[in-house]
Protein backbone atom coordinates (compact mmCIF):
# COMPACT_ATOMS: atom_id res chain seq x y z
CA UNK A 1 0.00 0.00 0.00
CA UNK A 2 3.00 1.95 0.89
CA UNK A 3 4.53 1.48 -2.04
CA UNK A 4 1.64 2.41 -4.39
CA UNK A 5 1.18 6.23 -2.85
CA UNK A 6 5.10 6.38 -2.83
CA UNK A 7 4.71 6.18 -6.73
CA UNK A 8 2.10 8.05 -7.27
CA UNK A 9 3.42 10.94 -5.58
CA UNK A 10 6.69 9.82 -7.61
CA UNK A 11 4.44 10.28 -10.67
CA UNK A 12 2.99 13.71 -9.28
CA UNK A 13 6.54 15.11 -8.91
CA UNK A 14 7.42 14.09 -12.20
CA UNK A 15 4.55 15.77 -13.45
CA UNK A 16 4.69 18.74 -11.87
CA UNK A 17 8.21 19.37 -12.60
CA UNK A 18 7.73 18.65 -16.05
CA UNK A 19 4.80 21.40 -16.37
CA UNK A 20 7.11 24.00 -14.65
CA UNK A 21 9.81 23.55 -17.68
CA UNK A 22 7.31 23.70 -20.48
CA UNK A 23 5.87 26.65 -18.38
CA UNK A 24 8.87 28.19 -18.64
CA UNK A 25 9.69 27.06 -22.45
CA UNK A 26 5.79 28.67 -23.20
CA UNK A 27 6.60 32.54 -21.09
CA UNK A 28 8.82 32.95 -23.83
CA UNK A 29 6.35 31.96 -26.39
CA UNK A 30 3.95 33.49 -25.38
CA UNK A 31 6.27 37.05 -24.81
CA UNK A 32 7.02 36.37 -28.80
CA UNK A 33 3.66 36.30 -29.97
CA UNK A 34 3.17 39.59 -27.88
CA UNK A 35 5.76 41.46 -29.23
CA UNK A 36 4.70 40.42 -32.39
CA UNK A 37 0.98 42.20 -32.22
CA UNK A 38 3.49 45.00 -30.69
CA UNK A 39 4.76 45.51 -33.73
CA UNK A 40 1.73 44.27 -35.63
CA UNK A 41 0.20 47.42 -33.86
CA UNK A 42 3.10 50.35 -34.32
CA UNK A 43 2.27 49.45 -38.47
CA UNK A 44 -0.69 49.71 -38.28
CA UNK A 45 -0.23 53.66 -36.31
CA UNK A 46 2.30 54.43 -38.56
CA UNK A 47 -0.24 53.71 -41.31
CA UNK A 48 -2.81 56.05 -39.78
CA UNK A 49 -0.93 58.81 -39.29
CA UNK A 50 1.49 58.58 -42.34
CA UNK A 51 -1.23 58.24 -45.01
CA UNK A 52 -4.88 58.93 -43.26
CA UNK A 53 -3.79 62.14 -40.85
CA UNK A 54 -6.01 60.33 -38.33
CA UNK A 55 -6.38 62.55 -35.55
CA UNK A 56 -4.27 60.54 -32.49
CA UNK A 57 -7.03 59.26 -29.96
CA UNK A 58 -9.23 57.76 -33.08
CA UNK A 59 -6.52 56.39 -34.55
CA UNK A 60 -5.57 54.93 -31.17
CA UNK A 61 -8.97 53.38 -30.88
CA UNK A 62 -9.14 51.93 -34.57
CA UNK A 63 -5.66 50.04 -33.84
CA UNK A 64 -6.60 48.69 -30.27
CA UNK A 65 -9.90 47.19 -32.06
CA UNK A 66 -7.92 45.73 -35.29
CA UNK A 67 -5.23 44.54 -32.91
CA UNK A 68 -7.80 43.05 -29.89
CA UNK A 69 -5.92 41.30 -27.42
CA UNK A 70 -4.55 42.58 -24.41
CA UNK A 71 -1.88 44.62 -26.46
CA UNK A 72 -5.21 46.19 -27.74
CA UNK A 73 -6.22 47.42 -24.65
CA UNK A 74 -3.52 49.25 -24.43
CA UNK A 75 -4.02 51.17 -27.16
CA UNK A 76 -7.98 51.38 -27.15
CA UNK A 77 -7.92 52.94 -23.86
CA UNK A 78 -5.46 55.25 -24.24
CA UNK A 79 -7.13 56.25 -27.02
CA UNK A 80 -10.47 56.43 -24.77
CA UNK A 81 -8.54 58.83 -22.11
CA UNK A 82 -7.27 61.62 -24.89
CA UNK A 83 -11.15 61.46 -26.19
CA UNK A 84 -11.96 62.56 -23.38
CA UNK A 85 -9.89 66.06 -23.66
CA UNK A 86 -8.86 65.97 -20.07
CA UNK A 87 -5.87 68.04 -20.10
CA UNK A 88 -3.29 66.22 -19.60
CA UNK A 89 -0.61 65.51 -21.92
CA UNK A 90 -0.17 62.61 -24.31
CA UNK A 91 2.60 60.93 -22.71
CA UNK A 92 0.79 60.95 -19.16
CA UNK A 93 -2.16 59.35 -20.66
CA UNK A 94 -0.09 56.50 -22.68
CA UNK A 95 1.81 55.93 -19.37
CA UNK A 96 -1.54 55.39 -17.47
CA UNK A 97 -2.82 53.18 -20.07
CA UNK A 98 0.56 51.17 -20.44
CA UNK A 99 0.23 50.87 -16.51
CA UNK A 100 -3.12 49.67 -16.61
CA UNK A 101 -2.83 46.91 -18.64
CA UNK A 102 0.71 45.48 -18.99
CA UNK A 103 0.16 42.92 -16.43
CA UNK A 104 -2.39 41.09 -18.67
CA UNK A 105 0.28 40.63 -21.09
CA UNK A 106 3.69 38.39 -21.03
CA UNK A 107 5.73 42.11 -21.92
CA UNK A 108 8.74 42.14 -19.68
CA UNK A 109 10.21 45.58 -18.03
CA UNK A 110 12.58 46.15 -20.99
CA UNK A 111 9.55 46.12 -23.27
CA UNK A 112 7.67 48.09 -20.88
CA UNK A 113 10.68 50.77 -20.84
CA UNK A 114 10.62 50.43 -25.00
CA UNK A 115 6.43 51.48 -24.93
CA UNK A 116 6.67 54.22 -22.15
CA UNK A 117 9.75 56.00 -24.64
CA UNK A 118 7.74 56.03 -27.15
CA UNK A 119 4.93 57.63 -25.12
CA UNK A 120 7.47 60.35 -24.29
CA UNK A 121 7.45 61.60 -28.05
CA UNK A 122 4.18 61.08 -28.48
CA UNK A 123 1.50 63.94 -29.00
CA UNK A 124 3.89 66.95 -29.65
CA UNK A 125 5.79 66.14 -32.71
CA UNK A 126 4.92 66.80 -36.65
CA UNK A 127 4.22 63.72 -39.14
CA UNK A 128 7.94 63.48 -40.13
CA UNK A 129 8.92 62.75 -36.51
CA UNK A 130 6.10 61.24 -35.20
CA UNK A 131 7.29 58.65 -38.04
CA UNK A 132 10.33 58.61 -37.21
CA UNK A 133 9.66 57.95 -32.97
CA UNK A 134 7.17 55.01 -34.19
CA UNK A 135 10.07 53.27 -36.70
CA UNK A 136 12.45 53.92 -33.49
CA UNK A 137 10.26 51.92 -31.32
CA UNK A 138 9.72 49.06 -33.92
CA UNK A 139 13.35 48.57 -33.96
CA UNK A 140 13.79 48.31 -30.85
CA UNK A 141 10.89 45.17 -30.60
CA UNK A 142 12.82 44.03 -33.40
CA UNK A 143 15.95 43.86 -31.31
CA UNK A 144 13.90 42.21 -28.61
CA UNK A 145 12.50 39.74 -30.87
CA UNK A 146 15.82 38.88 -31.91
CA UNK A 147 17.72 38.14 -28.69
CA UNK A 148 14.18 36.58 -27.16
CA UNK A 149 14.40 33.84 -30.09
CA UNK A 150 17.95 33.60 -29.62
CA UNK A 151 17.10 32.61 -25.91
CA UNK A 152 14.40 30.54 -26.32
CA UNK A 153 16.40 28.21 -29.18
CA UNK A 154 19.32 28.15 -26.25
CA UNK A 155 17.21 27.33 -23.33
CA UNK A 156 13.97 26.13 -24.79
CA UNK A 157 15.34 22.77 -24.71
CA UNK A 158 17.02 22.93 -21.76
CA UNK A 159 14.03 23.88 -19.47
CA UNK A 160 12.18 21.20 -20.95
CA UNK A 161 14.83 18.20 -20.41
CA UNK A 162 15.73 20.01 -17.11
CA UNK A 163 11.78 19.67 -16.01
CA UNK A 164 11.62 15.79 -16.29
CA UNK A 165 15.06 15.33 -14.77
CA UNK A 166 14.85 17.36 -11.93
CA UNK A 167 11.45 15.58 -11.20
CA UNK A 168 13.61 11.84 -11.46
CA UNK A 169 16.49 13.51 -9.56
CA UNK A 170 13.83 14.38 -6.76
CA UNK A 171 12.01 11.12 -6.74
CA UNK A 172 15.49 9.44 -6.47
CA UNK A 173 16.61 11.32 -3.57
CA UNK A 174 14.04 10.99 -1.66
CA UNK A 175 13.27 7.11 -2.39
CA UNK B 1 -20.98 73.06 -25.90
CA UNK B 2 -20.66 76.72 -25.04
CA UNK B 3 -17.66 78.90 -25.11
CA UNK B 4 -16.54 78.29 -22.02
CA UNK B 5 -16.50 74.49 -22.27
CA UNK B 6 -14.50 74.38 -25.61
CA UNK B 7 -11.95 77.04 -24.49
CA UNK B 8 -11.41 74.63 -21.05
CA UNK B 9 -11.01 71.27 -23.26
CA UNK B 10 -8.18 73.01 -25.28
CA UNK B 11 -6.13 73.99 -22.58
CA UNK B 12 -3.39 72.07 -20.77
CA UNK B 13 -4.04 70.72 -17.22
CA UNK B 14 -2.75 73.24 -14.92
CA UNK B 15 -4.35 76.35 -17.23
CA UNK B 16 -7.62 74.21 -17.40
CA UNK B 17 -7.54 73.98 -13.46
CA UNK B 18 -7.34 77.85 -13.36
CA UNK B 19 -9.53 79.22 -16.03
CA UNK B 20 -12.44 76.98 -14.86
CA UNK B 21 -12.32 79.27 -11.54
CA UNK B 22 -13.60 81.96 -13.94
CA UNK B 23 -17.47 82.60 -13.53
CA UNK B 24 -19.30 82.09 -16.79
CA UNK B 25 -20.62 85.99 -16.58
CA UNK B 26 -16.91 87.16 -16.56
CA UNK B 27 -15.43 84.61 -19.47
CA UNK B 28 -18.34 85.88 -21.65
CA UNK B 29 -16.58 89.49 -21.46
CA UNK B 30 -13.24 87.97 -22.62
CA UNK B 31 -11.75 88.44 -25.78
CA UNK B 32 -8.53 87.37 -26.07
CA UNK B 33 -6.05 85.27 -24.12
CA UNK B 34 -2.73 85.49 -24.10
CA UNK B 35 -0.10 83.12 -23.32
CA UNK B 36 3.76 83.83 -23.51
CA UNK B 37 6.28 81.07 -21.85
CA UNK B 38 7.47 82.75 -18.51
CA UNK B 39 5.03 85.82 -18.89
CA UNK B 40 2.01 86.57 -16.91
CA UNK B 41 -0.97 85.37 -18.83
CA UNK B 42 -2.70 88.37 -20.28
CA UNK B 43 -6.61 88.73 -20.50
CA UNK B 44 -8.06 91.15 -23.03
CA UNK B 45 -11.54 91.67 -21.51
CA UNK B 46 -13.66 94.66 -22.53
CA UNK B 47 -10.70 96.09 -24.31
CA UNK B 48 -8.84 96.17 -21.07
CA UNK B 49 -5.62 94.17 -20.97
CA UNK B 50 -5.82 92.44 -17.55
CA UNK B 51 -4.12 89.67 -15.51
CA UNK B 52 -5.57 86.54 -13.72
CA UNK B 53 -4.13 85.79 -10.33
CA UNK B 54 -3.63 82.14 -9.57
CA UNK B 55 -7.41 82.19 -7.41
CA UNK B 56 -8.28 83.10 -11.06
CA UNK B 57 -9.82 86.34 -10.15
CA UNK B 58 -8.61 89.05 -13.33
CA UNK B 59 -6.41 92.08 -11.97
CA UNK B 60 -4.58 94.63 -13.24
CA UNK B 61 -1.82 94.05 -10.45
CA UNK B 62 1.18 92.55 -12.36
CA UNK B 63 2.41 91.53 -8.88
CA UNK B 64 0.01 88.29 -8.68
CA UNK B 65 0.04 87.64 -12.26
CA UNK B 66 0.15 83.85 -13.00
CA UNK B 67 3.22 82.99 -14.96
CA UNK B 68 3.00 80.05 -17.69
CA UNK B 69 5.60 77.97 -17.99
CA UNK B 70 7.07 76.27 -21.39
CA UNK B 71 5.18 72.73 -20.47
CA UNK B 72 1.94 74.82 -20.36
CA UNK B 73 2.16 76.01 -23.67
CA UNK B 74 2.97 72.53 -24.97
CA UNK B 75 -0.24 70.91 -23.04
CA UNK B 76 -2.58 73.42 -24.40
CA UNK B 77 -1.14 72.89 -28.08
CA UNK B 78 -1.68 69.46 -27.93
CA UNK B 79 -4.78 69.76 -26.08
CA UNK B 80 -5.56 72.19 -29.36
CA UNK B 81 -4.44 69.54 -31.66
CA UNK B 82 -6.27 66.55 -30.58
CA UNK B 83 -2.53 65.21 -29.18
CA UNK B 84 -2.54 65.59 -33.48
CA UNK B 85 -0.01 68.33 -34.17
CA UNK B 86 0.77 66.41 -37.51
CA UNK B 87 -2.72 67.08 -38.78
CA UNK B 88 -2.80 70.25 -37.86
CA UNK B 89 0.86 71.08 -40.77
CA UNK B 90 -0.76 73.11 -43.02
CA UNK B 91 -2.59 75.53 -40.24
CA UNK B 92 0.61 75.31 -38.08
CA UNK B 93 2.59 77.11 -41.06
CA UNK B 94 0.29 79.75 -41.48
CA UNK B 95 0.66 80.48 -37.84
CA UNK B 96 -3.17 79.35 -36.74
CA UNK B 97 -5.15 76.86 -35.46
CA UNK B 98 -8.87 77.11 -35.54
CA UNK B 99 -10.58 75.22 -32.57
CA UNK B 100 -14.75 74.30 -32.99
CA UNK B 101 -17.01 77.35 -32.61
CA UNK B 102 -14.58 79.22 -34.73
CA UNK B 103 -12.02 80.37 -32.23
CA UNK B 104 -8.87 81.12 -33.83
CA UNK B 105 -5.64 80.72 -31.96
CA UNK B 106 -2.75 82.59 -33.53
CA UNK B 107 0.66 80.93 -32.39
CA UNK B 108 4.55 81.88 -32.76
CA UNK B 109 7.62 80.08 -31.98
CA UNK B 110 10.77 79.10 -33.67
CA UNK B 111 10.04 78.71 -37.73
CA UNK B 112 11.31 75.43 -39.62
CA UNK B 113 12.77 76.52 -43.43
CA UNK B 114 12.99 73.64 -46.18
CA UNK B 115 13.88 74.56 -49.49
CA UNK B 116 12.94 78.56 -48.74
CA UNK B 117 9.76 78.04 -47.60
CA UNK B 118 8.34 77.43 -43.80
CA UNK B 119 8.05 73.64 -43.44
CA UNK B 120 6.87 74.04 -39.90
CA UNK B 121 7.07 75.57 -36.36
CA UNK B 122 8.87 74.10 -33.02
CA UNK B 123 9.01 74.90 -30.20
CA UNK B 124 6.11 77.73 -28.92
CA UNK B 125 6.70 80.99 -27.71
CA UNK B 126 3.25 82.38 -27.42
CA UNK B 127 -0.51 82.38 -27.95
CA UNK B 128 -3.36 84.64 -28.73
CA UNK B 129 -6.51 82.77 -28.17
CA UNK B 130 -9.38 84.86 -29.70
CA UNK B 131 -12.44 84.22 -28.45
CA UNK B 132 -15.03 84.47 -31.57
CA UNK B 133 -18.69 86.12 -30.01
CA UNK B 134 -21.50 85.91 -32.18
CA UNK B 135 -23.52 89.11 -31.59
CA UNK B 136 -26.25 88.09 -33.10
CA UNK B 137 -28.30 91.84 -34.39
CA UNK B 138 -25.09 93.79 -34.52
CA UNK B 139 -25.60 93.99 -38.32
CA UNK B 140 -29.22 95.15 -38.23
CA UNK B 141 -27.80 99.51 -38.01
CA UNK B 142 -25.81 98.89 -40.90
CA UNK B 143 -28.33 96.89 -43.26
CA UNK B 144 -30.75 99.27 -44.97
CA UNK B 145 -27.94 100.82 -46.01
CA UNK B 146 -26.58 97.71 -48.42
CA UNK B 147 -30.21 96.33 -49.19
CA UNK B 148 -31.84 97.28 -52.28
CA UNK B 149 -35.44 95.75 -53.30
CA UNK B 150 -34.30 91.94 -54.37
CA UNK B 151 -30.70 91.71 -53.43
CA UNK B 152 -27.66 93.65 -51.67
CA UNK B 153 -24.99 95.91 -52.72
CA UNK B 154 -21.27 94.78 -52.86
CA UNK B 155 -20.23 95.62 -49.50
CA UNK B 156 -16.87 96.24 -48.18
CA UNK B 157 -16.31 96.12 -44.33
CA UNK B 158 -13.00 98.13 -43.68
CA UNK B 159 -11.66 97.27 -39.91
CA UNK B 160 -8.36 97.04 -37.95
CA UNK B 161 -7.80 94.44 -36.13
CA UNK B 162 -10.41 93.72 -33.04
CA UNK B 163 -12.99 95.70 -33.74
CA UNK B 164 -15.93 93.08 -34.88
CA UNK B 165 -15.49 93.08 -38.39
CA UNK B 166 -15.74 89.11 -38.39
CA UNK B 167 -18.52 89.15 -36.10
CA UNK B 168 -20.41 92.06 -38.03
CA UNK B 169 -20.02 89.89 -41.57
CA UNK B 170 -20.90 87.06 -39.65
CA UNK B 171 -24.49 88.79 -38.62
CA UNK B 172 -25.36 90.18 -41.87
CA UNK B 173 -24.77 86.75 -43.75
CA UNK B 174 -27.25 85.22 -41.10
CA UNK B 175 -29.87 87.88 -42.12
CA UNK B 176 -29.41 88.15 -45.35
CA UNK B 177 -29.37 84.40 -46.06
CA UNK B 178 -32.66 83.99 -43.18
CA UNK B 179 -34.20 87.59 -44.87
CA UNK B 180 -35.71 90.33 -42.90
CA UNK B 181 -39.47 90.49 -42.98
CA UNK B 182 -40.92 92.40 -44.59
CA UNK B 183 -38.56 93.87 -46.23
CA UNK B 184 -36.37 91.88 -47.47
CA UNK B 185 -36.68 87.74 -48.51
CA UNK B 186 -33.95 86.13 -47.99
CA UNK B 187 -31.34 85.04 -51.09
CA UNK B 188 -28.57 82.20 -51.15
CA UNK B 189 -25.32 83.06 -49.47
CA UNK B 190 -22.19 81.21 -50.12
CA UNK B 191 -19.61 81.61 -47.70
CA UNK B 192 -15.69 80.97 -48.34
CA UNK B 193 -13.91 80.53 -44.80
CA UNK B 194 -10.53 80.61 -45.34
CA UNK B 195 -10.09 80.38 -41.75
CA UNK B 196 -12.84 78.84 -40.47
CA UNK B 197 -13.59 82.03 -38.59
CA UNK B 198 -17.07 83.50 -39.69
CA UNK B 199 -19.06 79.66 -39.44
CA UNK B 200 -16.91 78.40 -37.03
CA UNK B 201 -16.92 74.85 -38.73
CA UNK B 202 -16.75 71.50 -37.33
CA UNK B 203 -16.02 68.51 -39.85
CA UNK B 204 -17.61 70.53 -42.28
CA UNK B 205 -21.02 71.69 -40.37
CA UNK B 206 -21.54 74.95 -39.34
CA UNK B 207 -21.06 75.70 -35.38
CA UNK B 208 -22.35 79.57 -35.65
CA UNK B 209 -25.80 80.57 -36.62
CA UNK B 210 -25.28 81.77 -40.28
CA UNK B 211 -28.57 81.59 -41.79
CA UNK B 212 -30.80 79.04 -43.43
CA UNK B 213 -29.81 79.84 -46.97
CA UNK B 214 -26.10 79.76 -46.71
CA UNK B 215 -23.39 77.25 -48.04
CA UNK B 216 -20.00 77.28 -46.54
CA UNK B 217 -17.13 76.28 -47.85
CA UNK B 218 -14.79 75.46 -44.96
CA UNK B 219 -10.80 76.05 -44.78
CA UNK B 220 -10.94 76.78 -48.74
CA UNK B 221 -8.50 78.96 -50.24
CA UNK B 222 -10.73 82.50 -51.67
CA UNK B 223 -10.00 82.47 -54.98
CA UNK B 224 -10.56 78.50 -55.97
CA UNK B 225 -13.48 78.44 -53.27
CA UNK B 226 -14.97 81.81 -54.51
CA UNK B 227 -14.76 79.49 -58.48
CA UNK B 228 -15.71 76.58 -56.90
CA UNK B 229 -19.32 78.54 -55.33
CA UNK B 230 -19.71 80.04 -58.57
CA UNK B 231 -19.65 76.99 -60.43
CA UNK B 232 -21.41 74.50 -58.25
CA UNK B 233 -24.08 76.48 -55.48
CA UNK B 234 -25.40 79.32 -57.57
CA UNK B 235 -25.04 81.53 -55.00
CA UNK B 236 -26.72 85.38 -55.30
CA UNK B 237 -24.33 86.62 -52.32
CA UNK B 238 -20.64 85.42 -51.91
CA UNK B 239 -18.80 86.38 -48.57
CA UNK B 240 -15.21 86.41 -47.81
CA UNK B 241 -13.36 87.26 -45.01
CA UNK B 242 -9.46 89.04 -45.41
CA UNK B 243 -9.20 90.02 -49.04
CA UNK B 244 -5.95 91.47 -50.27
CA UNK B 245 -3.81 89.50 -52.19
CA UNK B 246 -3.85 90.83 -56.26
CA UNK B 247 -5.04 87.01 -57.11
CA UNK B 248 -8.32 87.73 -54.64
CA UNK B 249 -9.06 90.51 -56.69
CA UNK B 250 -9.42 88.87 -60.11
CA UNK B 251 -11.55 85.98 -58.29
CA UNK B 252 -13.83 88.97 -57.13
CA UNK B 253 -14.22 90.66 -60.68
CA UNK B 254 -14.72 86.67 -62.11
CA UNK B 255 -17.81 86.57 -59.17
CA UNK B 256 -18.69 90.35 -59.84
CA UNK B 257 -18.73 89.20 -63.71
CA UNK B 258 -20.89 86.47 -63.35
CA UNK B 259 -23.94 88.67 -61.42
CA UNK B 260 -22.82 87.35 -58.06
CA UNK B 261 -23.00 90.19 -54.99
CA UNK B 262 -20.30 90.39 -52.79
CA UNK B 263 -19.53 91.22 -49.47
CA UNK B 264 -15.83 91.37 -48.03
CA UNK B 265 -13.84 92.35 -45.57
CA UNK B 266 -10.34 94.08 -45.29
CA UNK B 267 -7.67 95.66 -42.47
CA UNK B 268 -7.67 98.89 -42.65
CA UNK B 269 -8.13 102.07 -40.59
CA UNK B 270 -10.33 104.22 -43.21
CA UNK B 271 -10.98 104.89 -47.11
CA UNK B 272 -7.55 106.23 -47.44
CA UNK B 273 -5.53 103.75 -45.78
CA UNK B 274 -7.33 100.99 -48.15
CA UNK B 275 -6.49 103.93 -51.18
CA UNK B 276 -2.52 103.80 -50.15
CA UNK B 277 -2.50 100.08 -50.75
CA UNK B 278 -1.98 99.18 -54.73
CA UNK B 279 -4.15 95.91 -55.02
CA UNK B 280 -7.17 97.48 -53.06
CA UNK B 281 -6.47 101.25 -54.54
CA UNK B 282 -7.29 99.69 -58.17
CA UNK B 283 -10.68 98.23 -57.04
CA UNK B 284 -12.31 101.19 -55.30
CA UNK B 285 -11.00 103.22 -58.19
CA UNK B 286 -12.75 100.95 -60.67
CA UNK B 287 -15.95 101.47 -58.20
CA UNK B 288 -16.43 97.98 -57.80
CA UNK B 289 -17.80 98.37 -54.53
CA UNK B 290 -20.75 100.21 -54.27
CA UNK B 291 -20.79 100.15 -50.37
CA UNK B 292 -18.09 100.02 -48.26
CA UNK B 293 -18.21 100.16 -44.37
CA UNK B 294 -15.78 101.58 -41.82
CA UNK B 295 -15.76 100.21 -38.29
CA UNK B 296 -13.16 101.76 -35.08
CA UNK B 297 -13.26 101.19 -31.72
CA UNK B 298 -14.19 104.37 -30.76
CA UNK B 299 -17.48 103.14 -28.76
CA UNK B 300 -16.00 99.53 -28.10
CA UNK B 301 -15.90 96.68 -31.06
CA UNK B 302 -18.33 97.24 -33.52
CA UNK B 303 -18.69 100.91 -33.95
CA UNK B 304 -19.42 101.64 -37.11
CA UNK B 305 -18.10 104.89 -38.38
CA UNK B 306 -19.21 105.57 -41.51
CA UNK B 307 -20.71 104.31 -44.92
CA UNK B 308 -19.61 105.25 -47.72
CA UNK B 309 -20.98 105.17 -51.04
CA UNK B 310 -18.70 103.18 -53.80
CA UNK B 311 -18.91 105.27 -56.71
CA UNK B 312 -19.65 109.22 -55.42
CA UNK B 313 -17.77 108.48 -52.12
CA UNK B 314 -19.38 109.97 -50.24
CA UNK B 315 -20.60 109.14 -47.35
CA UNK B 316 -23.95 108.07 -46.20
CA UNK B 317 -24.14 107.86 -42.28
CA UNK B 318 -22.00 109.45 -39.65
CA UNK B 319 -22.62 108.01 -36.13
Amino acid sequence: MIMFIKLIGAICTVIGTTFIGLLLDKLDVYRMNDLKTLQKAFVFLKGEIDYMITPLPLAMEQVGSRIGSNIGNIFTYAGELMGKKTGYNASELWENAVERYIDDTYLSKVDKSILLSFGNALGYLDKEMQKNNINLCILYLEDEMKKLDLHHQKNGRLYRSLGILSGLLIVILLY
Amino acid sequence: MNTKEIILSSLGIRLKDLFIKIPEHEFKRIQEIRLRVNKPIMIVKDGEFLFITPNGYLSKNIEQAFRTDIRDLSDTLQMMSDYSIYAFEEEMRNGYITLPGGHRVGIVGKIIMENGHIKTMRYIGGMNIRISHQVIGCASKILPYLLNERSVFHTLIISPPRCGKTTLLRDLIRQISNGITPMFKGVTVGVVDERSEIAGCYQGIPQNDIGIRTDVLDCCPKVEGMRMLLRSMSPDVIAVDEIGKAEDIHAIEDAMNAGVKLICTVHGSSLLDIQRKPVLKELIEKKIFERMVILSYRNGPGTIDNIIDGVSLKPLMRS
